[in-house]
């Protein structure tokens, strides 16, 4: 099993004739993503790729049943696309964009909270199901060398880390059920609280891999969902940029969620939390691999002495 | 973030309709007598500078008559905040204090969106106030802040009388000005209430989107260099590689930052790799020149030429550069800029070592270009960026033969 996406899920792509589509279009089809429709306003009635092109979101969805639509529109329109795809009624709405002002994001966020559609990102890479589907850029033109079919669920704050934990998960022989590229931004729709549960429910997934940054509670909402039961498999996580509390405040690196304004934005807070909490946490790159196999372990020995027991 | 200095952030709220002390700007002692006596109150001096802390820094100053504004200016005028120069001063109507709030606007992720928050200790210590003081209220984005929300938070926060009126009436404004100039932060603090029972921000701070400069070229433009980093002034170093990134196709994709005492030149992109083995790299004791990051695209040119920047920076003894796997941007066209930057810039990485960790499209085509150059060393994706960031401390480590 996977969560968010699967072979079945069908797929809207929006900016579909654009510079980003036209690279990852193909290699979304060549995974075997079920892409039912395309969206460029103007284009409507042209096929790309034999994708049928439509030039609103409403169009397309009269003709065709919609699942996912994954934004491959640049940031500055991603507010007008993305709000077009809610209003539309399309469920989950995937927004690659980086540089999404905040103000935009805000609105698009509200009105999907109002409409009850689920938003991933901006500034996500996207989501892959491995073996199944994926909807923007992870694996690029060579999924397999990242992504393999397995137990995993990987979920993470920058799109290269994820990308990049899951390649080493691949060549240690462990697969993911799905990879989630949550976005890097301060405000995104789908947060790490919202993503563990779909794991927990999801059979398949066996233990999570959680990649965060500094600035935002969003780990520290993980160790209290982790206490207040509300996800019980093993969980493995790495916080990029502790490094960073010993610089001046205010400096910048990369993605804008990953300020420290304030305590709770600190690294070593995060990385306590979720100790706290019971989660695996890596303080080095290269310890990740280990501690996902020692929770697989783990897993599977509880699992065992259950059934034995039942 | 881009932060405006005081005189951009009133000008704003003057802008707005939001009423406030008189003020002008100085830039001699003469003139800070001159807006002194305009003003025929006493008057508030404060250095104009992108930093915060000025008051307990002294460079928040009281002056009775224009005679002592002009002796204060010259005090102030030409001194350093840290490493900020005061050029410039505020002189501000000195208001009559009877109570000081704080009132600022932000982003909560937790609400995915705008919030209010009002608190009834403003001052110059209120982020040592505690967090059960401060009331928060989440923003409809939809409708805005409307004036009886601000006079719910007002009345919460234990505001009384007239005040509140003309609390809800300020908030609403606020709201409007942090919607209309994409804001990431609007601050007033103190948010004073005079003798007289007027409600007045006696200071305002507007920090605005990075990501929405795009729509605001007259605030962009106000914006000042001076500001730096934010905590200090751009190095020159830091100001050339700003000059590359204005370049075409693509300005304003390019994040740097330099650090002091640093020996290895740091060029890893891509948001959280950048950040994750920059941390690895001091982790396991190595010491960062700079921080580095640039959006994909066509930036061959950028990334040449910041590596040239970089190295000729001196006492470096080494470079690493690279990042994560890359599911799309070619590879080569990075190996490229910065074998060429190396080459130009008669580099031989036998002496000074060079490591590269680059995995993804392009791969075979860096392979041949990484081989042109001697001593060179190219590790793919069967090495671990950790194992990158080891393999450069040890040869930086150790004295070149």
């Amino acid at each position: 099993m996977s969560v968010i996406l699967d072979g079945r899920s069908r797929v809207l792509v929006q900016g579909i004739t654009g510079r980003e589509a036209a690279v990852h279009v193909p290699y979304m089809l060549a995974y075997g993503t079920h892409i039912v429709a395309g969206v460029s306003p103007g284009r409507g009635g042209e096929a790309i790729h034999g994708i049928p092109v439509h030039d609103t979101v409403l169009a397309a969805i009269r003709v065709h049943q919609v699942d996912v639509a994954v934004l491959f529109v640049p940031a500055r329109f991603v507010r007008d696309a993305a709000l077009e795809t809610i209003e539309a009624g399309v469920p989950l709405v995937v927004v690659l964009a980086e540089g999404v002002p905040h103000h935009d994001t805000a609105e698009l966020l509200a009105r999907a909270a109002e409409l009850g559609a689920r938003v991933v990102g901006p500034n996500s890479q996207g989501v892959i199901s491995p073996g199944k589907a994926k909807v923007g850029a992870p694996g690029g033109d060579r999924p397999d060398l990242m992504f393999r079919p397995g137990p995993v669920g990987v979920v993470s704050r920058s799109g290269g880390m994820g990308a990049e934990l899951s390649m080493a998960l691949t060549k240690a022989g462990i697969g993911q059920s799905t990879y989630i590229a949550i976005g890097g931004d301060l405000l995104i729709g789908t947060e790490f609280v919202d993503v563990l549960p779909l794991f927990e429910d999801d059979p398949e997934t066996e233990a999570v891999l959680l990649f965060g940054e500094p600035g935002t509670g969003r780990e520290q909402a993980v160790a209290e969902l982790i206490q207040g039961g509300g996800f019980t498999k093993p969980l493995v996580a790495f916080i990029a940029g502790e490094f960073l509390e010993d610089l001046p405040p205010g400096v910048r690196f990369g993605h804008t969620g990953g300020l420290i304004e304030g305590d709770q934005g600190r690294p070593s807070r995060k990385k306590a939390a979720l100790r706290n909490a019971g989660v695996r946490v890596a303080d080095r790159l290269d310890e990740i691999v280990p501690l996902v196999r020692e929770a697989l372990t783990s897993r599977r020995s509880v699992r065992s002495i259950t059934r034995s027991a039942g | 973030m881009a932060r405006l200095l005081e005189d951009a952030a009133l000008t704003l709220l003057a802008e707005a309709h939001v009423e406030l002390p008189q003020w002008r700007i100085a830039g001699s002692a003469e003139a800070a007598s001159t807006a002194a006596a305009a003003i025929a109150r006493p008057v508030v001096l404060k250095a104009l500078v992108p930093a915060g802390g000025r008051f307990k820094l002294g460079l928040v100053r009281v002056a009775k008559d224009p005679g002592e504004a002009a002796g204060v200016a010259m005090e102030l005028l030409g001194r350093h905040l840290g490493p900020f120069l005061v050029r410039r001063l505020l002189v501000m109507e000195r208001l009559d204090i009877a109570e000081e709030h704080f009132a600022s606007l932000t982003f909560d992720p937790a609400c995915r969106g705008p919030v209010l928050l009002f608190s009834r200790a403003g001052g110059v210590d209120v982020e040592r106030h505690v967090d059960a003081e401060m009331y928060r209220r989440p923003v409809n984005v939809t409708r805005g802040l409307r004036s009886f929300e601000g006079r719910e938070v007002a009345a919460q926060a234990g505001l009384r009388g007239d005040v509140i009126v003309q609390a809800g009436r300020l908030l609403e404004r606020l709201y409007r000005i942090f919607r209309a100039c994409d804001a990431r932060l609007l601050e007033v603090n103190p948010l004073v209430v005079t003798a007289d029972g007027r409600l007045r921000p006696a200071s305002a701070v507007i920090e605005l989107d990075d990501q929405a400069l795009f729509r605001h070229p007259e605030l962009a433009a106000r914006l000042s260099d001076e500001a730096g980093t934010g905590t200090r002034p751009f190095t020159p170093l830091e100001r050339r590689i700003r000059e590359i990134d204005e370049a075409e196709p693509e300005p304003g994709g390019i994040r740097f930052v330099e650090f002091p005492n640093g020996d290895i030149a740091f060029m890893v992109t891509s948001g959280g790799a950048a950040l994750t083995v920059l941390g690895q790299l001091v982790a396991l004791g190595g010491r960062p020149a700079n921080a580095f990051d640039i959006t994909p695209g066509p930036n061959e040119e950028k990334i040449y030429l910041t590596a040239r920047a970089l190295l000729a920076r001196p006492g470096l003894r080494g470079l690493i550069a690279g990042g994560n796997v890359k599911n799309f941007t070619r590879v080569d066209v990075h190996v490229r800029a910065i074998v060429r930057a190396l080459r130009d810039a008669g580099v031989d990485p036998r002496r000074f070592p060079v490591v590269l960790r680059f995995a993804g499209p392009g791969i075979e085509a860096a392979r041949g270009i990484a081989a042109t150059l001697p001593g060179l060393e190219l590790y793919e994706d069967d090495t671990s960026l950790e194992a990158a960031v080891r393999r450069i401390i040890e040869l930086t480590r150790t004295p070149a033969s």
